[in-house]
């Protein structure tokens, strides 16, 4: 991933990242620029971005190879979190493109599991 | 689930709608006693008059004694929406939330979510409501598409309502499609839930990467750590099934209820500040 800073908004690539629909939107847009070699997607004024909209996208980029040829950059510790938790849920390696000017590794979180009380009524 | 209360919420919802004798020809739900209604009671309400319209059976309604929740109630044109003899689809009101103490139709076209996330975000915003918009609005879409991909129906109702004394903010989320146990046995991964209970079809859908579809299973795990970390709790049915996150015991609270109405209803409540 070093030495091809290539830094690409992600609001120049899909106009909502709400939905997982949306991220495999993104991907189709994106697809074309991973020809040229990694991509670091920059989440600078997104509001928005659930888990599922960077599933969508994710998911996609497992299959076709390319998981490690993205990197994201944001400073949005909701981001990073959704990030993280997407690290998690895919057991996937997901890179945060840090003020060191590198991708670091973010580390997974994995959902708690879930206590569950039966109750009769 | 059994709450005495003149309040129409989730715990007295489906315990009214039990009470409606659906072999009469033309059945009475009786709200008299209804002093306040809830975003939850509402969608609801509204989901099961709507199912039953579908099978073709309308019903009398006594209206609330209450003059607030009848005005409220004739406010949102709740009885043109719900209990009419057209079809769903011609069932569309309210499209729009115009205020933080409405009840809306929304379509189930693709990009559903990102149009009532758009909606949500401005109107917390624009009055100034102190919870994380971000999140809040997160938690909004992402119940907003569950129903988009799993519920199998063209319209499902939307309520938000903000109890600036209460300090609490909720949302709802209600169709009467085909509910998440069937959702998730159309997976043959989880095929073997189709006899289940509904309460343990639910809990399973609030696990992660667990989904009816080919891909996803990211949706109502957000949904349940989002609304933990926000303070709030969501209350959910789907057929006679029931779970409660956030309540007065840590992790999940689960159980039957009397009634069995198709579908999925969901609500959250969320703490706001300063208020």
């Amino acid at each position: 991933m070093m030495g091809k800073d290539r830094i690409v908004s992600l609001l120049d690539l899909s106009p909502s990242f709400a939905t997982r629909r949306r991220g495999a939107e993104t991907y189709v847009k994106l697809l074309p620029l991973l020809q040229d070699g990694p991509v670091v997607l920059d989440l600078d004024g997104i509001d928005l971005m659930p888990v599922s909209f960077l599933d969508g996208l994710m998911l996609r980029l497992i299959e076709s190879g390319h998981s490690t040829d993205v990197s994201f950059k944001t400073t949005n510790p909701r981001a990073i979190d959704n990030l993280r938790r997407l690290s998690g849920l895919r057991n996937v390696d997901v890179f945060l493109y840090g003020p060191s000017g590198r991708p670091e590794k973010l580390e997974p979180r994995h959902p708690e599991t879930l206590q569950v009380h039966y109750s009769d009524g | 689930m059994s709450h005495p209360s003149t309040t129409l919420n989730f715990y007295s919802v489906a315990e009214l709608c039990g009470r409606v004798h659906l072999d009469d020809p033309r059945p009475t739900v009786d709200l008299s006693n209804i002093s306040f209604v809830e975003p939850f009671g509402l969608v609801y309400l509204g989901m099961f008059l709507r199912h039953f319209n579908n099978l073709g059976t309308f019903f009398n309604v006594v209206t609330p004694k209450s003059g607030a929740v009848s005005r409220y109630l004739e406010s949102q044109k709740f009885w043109s929406r719900y209990n009419i003899a057209t079809t769903a689809t011609d069932a569309r009101g309210h499209a729009r939330f115009t205020s933080l103490s409405d009840i809306i139709d929304i379509d189930n076209n693709q990009y559903v979510a990102d149009h009532v996330g758009d909606m949500v975000q401005d109107i917390l915003r624009k009055n100034s409501v102190r919870v994380d918009v971000g999140r809040v609005t997160e938690v909004a879409v992402e119940l907003v598409d569950n129903f988009s991909r799993h519920s199998g129906q063209e319209l499902a109702a939307c309520a938000v309502q903000l109890y600036r004394q209460r300090g609490e903010l909720h949302f709802a989320v209600g169709d009467c499609g085909v509910g998440i146990r069937s959702s998730l046995a159309g997976n043959p991964l989880y095929q073997h839930l189709a006899t289940v209970p509904h309460h343990q079809a639910a809990l399973k859908a609030l696990e992660s990467g667990v989904t009816g579809s080919s891909e996803g299973g990211t949706g109502f795990e957000t949904v349940r750590e989002d609304v933990l970390q926000l303070g709030g709790q969501m209350c959910l049915c789907t057929g006679d099934g029931w779970v409660i996150i956030g309540g007065s015991r840590p992790g999940a609270e689960a159980g039957r209820m009397n009634y069995d109405l198709p579908g999925v209803q969901v609500e959250v409540k969320i703490p706001v500040e300063g208020s």
